[in-house]
């Protein structure tokens, strides 16, 4: 709006907003109440996993969303109208929350996990980067997660502002937790190998919207945030939204 | 050849999720109580019906552990990864569940029966499960995260809170007791005498006295507050205080958002 773009700049004001207040609504109406009762026996997580479904995709498409306008909002005000992805750069560096949707022991007996991350990765042959992927900090319930792991990626389509690409890595994950009765052994390691899939939309120059399918296998448990876990073995499809920069 | 991968990110985006099994396994424990008076419970959240009876000489528990896993194989090792711990430590023991950090949050316990004996003391920290205890009448005393909390008995005194949930308390002990979010029902029984203290801040709070005899009357509410006993009848709001006889028991409610309700229990008939 500030551009004088007035039908862009409401039209994604308001998508933004209906985004926003969605995914808050869905959030609201979880009442801890409804998983209280005795004899529930994971019979709600139809209706739990649909909610998680909805959660994530309101907020993975808030936070595009929000990107995008900030994004577009400069590119009006530079007065860039096809921005010139940097193919030749050095290092990217992306910040993504990769999330699914998974089963819970107990009650509620689905949830969303979010994993946010940031990756940094170096160019040295065009098309061909590598690095460190999934840098992040997961607390928890008494125990606090350390991750990041090596990831080799190759760009095999450039058209336009449009990227596809293809990679392969690790997620490495330390925990530590607090010792308490609660806990026997207060470390635990997991690997979690992964293929992912990569789009990327460029609306500036050096800036990108990121889409990430990716596949992975923990090798041990994988910790995430709160009180959230998935068990070794568990075959886990996820889908990254986030933004990349290019130096 | 963009088109099937569009296709193919677009369909992994909307099949996010993760596959595997799930893993249950019976549970069943009897502690002797012998020399023990009070017994705190640190378990995993799970919702608990506790039952004291006036035979039993043990803690006796049944239920079971459920769990998920990448494999049938993982889910079931998982399962059989947790373990009850009962230490004692003089005249006091604490039940708790040791789970290897490998298996934390992979794994719940729900226990369907639980019996002991109905003169000891009983303390429970939670974070979420719905709690019923009866004809427990030692000292009660139950900390909840989240879950609605009932206590039938609790002769040597009951002290509750719970963050969101009702609270039903019918005792003959002094009662206190808060919740955040939820509605407070309090009966006082046999001879009455026990203090009542309790709040919730969103919520009514609704007292039945077995006796208005030396009341010390003192209650806040947002809404209405009724009073309506031998001694003192009143509709009034925000606060009420009054004092009956020598003022020796104390009736204390706070309810900023809620109602406030003090009655004579009724007397079932002869």
């Amino acid at each position: 709006m500030v551009n004088e773009e007035f039908g862009k700049g409401a039209g994604m004001l308001l998508g933004a907003a209906t985004l926003g207040l969605g995914a808050w609504a869905l959030r609201a109406s979880r009442d801890p109440l409804d998983f209280s009762a005795p004899d529930l026996a994971s019979t709600t997580f139809g209706g739990e996993a649909i909610q998680a479904v909805g959660f994530g995709l309101l907020t993975g498409g808030l936070q595009l969303l929000w990107a995008a306008q900030v994004m577009d909002a400069y590119a009006g005000a530079a007065g860039i109208t096809r921005p010139n992805p940097r193919y030749g750069h050095r290092l990217a560096l992306q910040v993504t929350r990769m999330a699914t949707v998974a089963y819970r022991a107990g009650d509620p007996a689905a949830d969303f996990y979010p994993d946010w991350g940031i990756s940094l990765m170096a160019q040295p042959y065009r098309r061909l980067s590598v690095g460190l992927g999934d840098l992040g900090v997961h607390p928890g319930d008494g125990r606090t997660s350390v991750q990041g792991g090596p990831r080799i990626h190759y760009r095999f389509l450039e058209r336009g502002r449009v990227w596809i690409g293809a990679g392969v890595g690790a997620v490495l994950q330390g925990t530590v937790a607090r010792a308490t009765a609660a806990s026997a052994r207060n470390r635990a390691f997991s690997a979690i190998p992964y293929g992912q899939l990569d789009l990327r939309l460029f609306i500036l120059d050096r800036w990108s919207l990121d889409l990430v399918p990716r596949v992975s296998v923990p090798l041990g448990t994988r910790f995430y945030g709160g009180d959230r876990a998935l068990p070794s073995h568990a075959l886990t499809f996820e889908l990254g939204t986030g933004v990349g920069v290019y130096f | 050849m963009r088109a099937p991968i569009l296709s193919l990110i677009l369909l992994t985006g909307v099949s996010a999720c993760v596959l595997g099994h799930r893993g249950v396994v019976a549970l069943e424990a009897d502690y002797p109580l012998a020399g023990i008076d009070a017994i705190r419970l640190e378990l995993p959240d799970t919702p608990l019906t506790i039952v004291g009876s006036p035979t039993a000489t043990s803690l006796s528990l049944s239920g079971y552990w459920s769990a998920v896993g990448g494999s049938q194989q993982i889910a079931a090792d998982n399962v059989t990864a947790p373990a009850l711990d009962f230490a004692r430590d003089g005249r006091f023991a604490i039940l708790s569940a040791i789970i290897p950090l490998a298996a934390r949050d992979l794994v719940d316990l729900e226990l369907t029966d639980f019996t002991m004996p109905a003169d000891r003391d009983l303390e429970i920290w939670s974070g979420l499960g719905d709690i019923q205890v009866a004809h427990v009448e030692g000292n009660i005393s139950i900390d909840l995260d989240a879950g609605h909390i009932e206590v039938f008995g609790g002769a040597g005194g009951v002290g509750v809170r719970t963050g969101a949930g009702d609270l039903e308390i019918i005792s003959t002990g002094n009662v206190s007791g808060s919740t955040r979010s939820g509605q407070i029902h309090v009966v006082q029984e046999g001879v009455g005498g026990g203090d009542i203290v309790m709040s919730a801040l969103y919520g009514d709070i609704d007292v039945e006295l077995a006796a208005d005899a030396n009341l010390d009357l003192q209650i806040a509410a947002g809404g209405d507050i009724r009073v309506q006993t031998s001694t003192v009848s009143t509709v009034t709001s925000r606060r009420f205080v009054r004092e009956v006889g020598n003022g020796a028991v104390k009736i204390w409610l706070e309810a900023p958002y809620g109602r406030v309700t003090v009655r004579l229990r009724e007397q079932a008939a002869p």
